[in-house]
């Protein structure tokens, strides 16, 4: 038996390592090549033209002629509608805010706020949906889309540990189940998350009820359908830190499973509170609300002035950006 | 196929700076990159927020989207209403509804989670309303009040807004027309399709010509000679 001398061997063992890392080395090298010619993800763009939202007055539950037939005004504002436009061809995106929910004395859910200072049914506000998606349908055939049914939740006088947002998130829950989905669109619920304070009564909104209503609205439909809900409300921590605790904005927000983030961008000093919210955890904007406003003391304030559109989209993602985020805004605005 | 709901993929483009000099830095740069900025597996190139341990948990939003959109096939759930023909357009609706020629104070109750300018506004009355896209919508048409406190004196301002404007016609209609005298707070207390009257709470009454944009007060009422 001959035996090698010990140096060959480590020879051997060094020309087999060096063989192995050159490999890898080169595989990764070739990976490198390859990512710096891709280049670094790049920033969506600001979209071309914005979607517009509404607020629904008792006047969408009218009967009007559409070509002959009778509709729902709200069919015809459906109709009517305006979606945005972005290059990349990320489906527009709407919001119908039937304004807050409440009970009637009989204990029925419905909604509040529409204008004429009664309550309207649950029943009501699932016919007029479905209209105004039927207009949505029929004037914007063939078009990819989002309609988002929501409310927020400046439900004054409930307290924060009361089962009534869990109620409420119930009760939206099987209003929306009674819309249908759009033919070429999808669907989605909404939620203007925002801390409501009044300074006269001092109630406040809180994030443990806002994650209650959620976690009861978010639930799976029969047939295993779960909606997306965005929170297109402001900073609630912000704006009312006993109450609402960062991680409860972020939690609906993103944090939660259906959750998704349409921040209201309406004043100067909304883009740093979002970006607050970013640092303490990342998630992805889908989109800017905005408010076609003109007013002097935005929220109260002489320093804070309102955007137009264009500015809201450019002021958040500026503000994102300016840390380092190029990625996290999706290239939709929606206008109030 | 499901229509794509989101941009799924991530946006590339052209790197100026594209070159071989990535290598340069070595195994454990390279490395380093790999392992970092997730090449090819279209993770989100963004930055660690400074100071927070927890900034990239979140998932990916693309593949949280794209999962839903899987789960949850379009179009199995319940027959539309509609059944229009397409190509069909909206007949103007004319005349005015008697609807839309509404004009009425609007309480608090109505207006505290709706548009920014009428949440908090002293007073809003809802003055009949404009019509958009050719007579085929009519939006509400409101002038609310508000004290603007930035100023020295404080002075009042009245606005006027369309609710869901979408028209360049109808969004120019939202406009904030200085009070030119400091009364103080303003409360509409009537209106007419042409003006609203108001009374401060300095006295003064007035008031404001819709058409004109003219500000007239009551001489009989207490008039203010410093800031209220």
């Amino acid at each position: 038996v001959s035996v090698r001398p010990f140096y060959l061997e480590i020879a051997r063992d060094v020309l087999r390592s060096a063989q192995v890392i050159g490999a890898f080395s080169a595989i990764l090298l070739a990976m490198s090549v390859a990512h710096s010619f891709a280049g670094p993800a790049s920033a969506y763009s600001i979209p071309s033209a914005p979607s517009y939202s509404y607020y629904v007055k008792y006047t969408w539950g009218n009967t009007v002629s559409f070509n002959g037939q009778s509709v729902l005004y709200a069919y015809q504002v459906g109709f009517q509608s305006r979606f945005g436009a972005n290059s990349d061809g990320t489906p527009p995106k709407l919001i119908v805010d039937f304004r807050r929910q409440l009970q009637n004395s009989s204990g029925a859910w419905g909604v509040g706020g529409l204008g004429s200072g009664t309550y309207h049914s649950d029943a009501w506000v699932t016919n007029v949906a479905n209209a105004f998606t039927a207009g949505v349908n029929d004037g914007h055939p063939y078009q990819d889309y989002w309609i988002g049914y929501g409310v927020s939740n400046d439900d004054e006088s409930w307290s924060c540990g009361s089962s009534l947002w869990a109620s409420a998130g119930t009760a939206w829950h099987n209003t929306v189940g009674g819309v249908a989905l759009p033919l070429d669109g999808w669907m989605f619920v909404a939620n203007d998350f925002e801390a409501w304070h009044n300074s006269s009564t001092g109630w406040a909104s809180c994030g443990t009820g806002a994650i209650n209503w959620e976690n009861a609205e978010a639930v799976a439909y029969g047939n295993g359908l779960r909606l997306e809900v965005a929170n297109f409300g402001s900073d609630a921590h912000t704006e009312w830190p006993a109450t609402w605790s960062l991680d409860q904005v972020w939690q609906v927000s993103w944090g939660l499973s259906q959750a998704i983030a349409f921040p209201e961008i309406y004043c100067s000093g909304q883009p740093p509170e979002w970006v607050a919210v970013y640092r303490y955890k990342s998630l992805f904007f889908s989109a800017v609300t905005d408010e076609s406003a003109t007013i002097t003391n935005c929220y109260g304030s002489s320093q804070n002035h309102t955007y137009s559109w264009q500015g809201a989209w450019n002021a958040l993602n500026n503000a994102l950006v300016n840390i380092g985020v190029t990625n996290d805004l999706g290239p939709i605005v929606t206008i109030f | 196929m499901l229509p794509s709901k989101v941009s799924r993929g991530r946006l590339r483009s052209p790197h100026p700076t594209a070159s071989l000099l990535p290598a340069a830095f070595g195994f454990i740069l390279i490395a380093a990159v790999v392992l970092f900025r997730g090449i090819g597996s279209g993770a989100s190139s963004t930055a660690a927020p400074t100071g927070s341990a927890d900034a990239t948990a979140a998932a990916d939003p693309t593949d949280k989207l794209a999962a839903y959109e899987s789960a949850h096939p379009h179009g199995t759930w319940g027959p539309m209403l509609s059944g229009m023909d397409l190509g069909m357009t909206a007949e103007p609706l004319l005349p005015e509804p008697d609807w839309a020629k509404t004009i009425v104070m609007v309480p608090r109750e109505d207006r505290r989670d709706g548009p920014l300018q009428l949440r908090d506004a002293d007073s809003v009355w809802q003055v009949g309303s404009v019509p958009e896209d050719g007579a085929r919508l009519w939006d509400d048409f409101y002038v609310w009040t508000a004290l603007d406190d930035s100023t020295d004196p404080a002075t009042s301002e009245l606005g006027t807004f369309v609710l869901n404007a979408t028209d360049p016609d109808t969004l120019a209609l939202d406009v904030v027309y200085p009070c030119p005298q400091a009364i103080g707070h303003l409360t509409i207390v009537a209106a007419t399709e042409d003006s609203v009257n108001f009374t401060s709470d300095a006295g003064v009454s007035g008031t404001f010509n819709l058409g004109t944009h003219a500000w007239t007060f009551d001489l009989a009422s207490p008039q203010p000679t410093a800031a209220p």
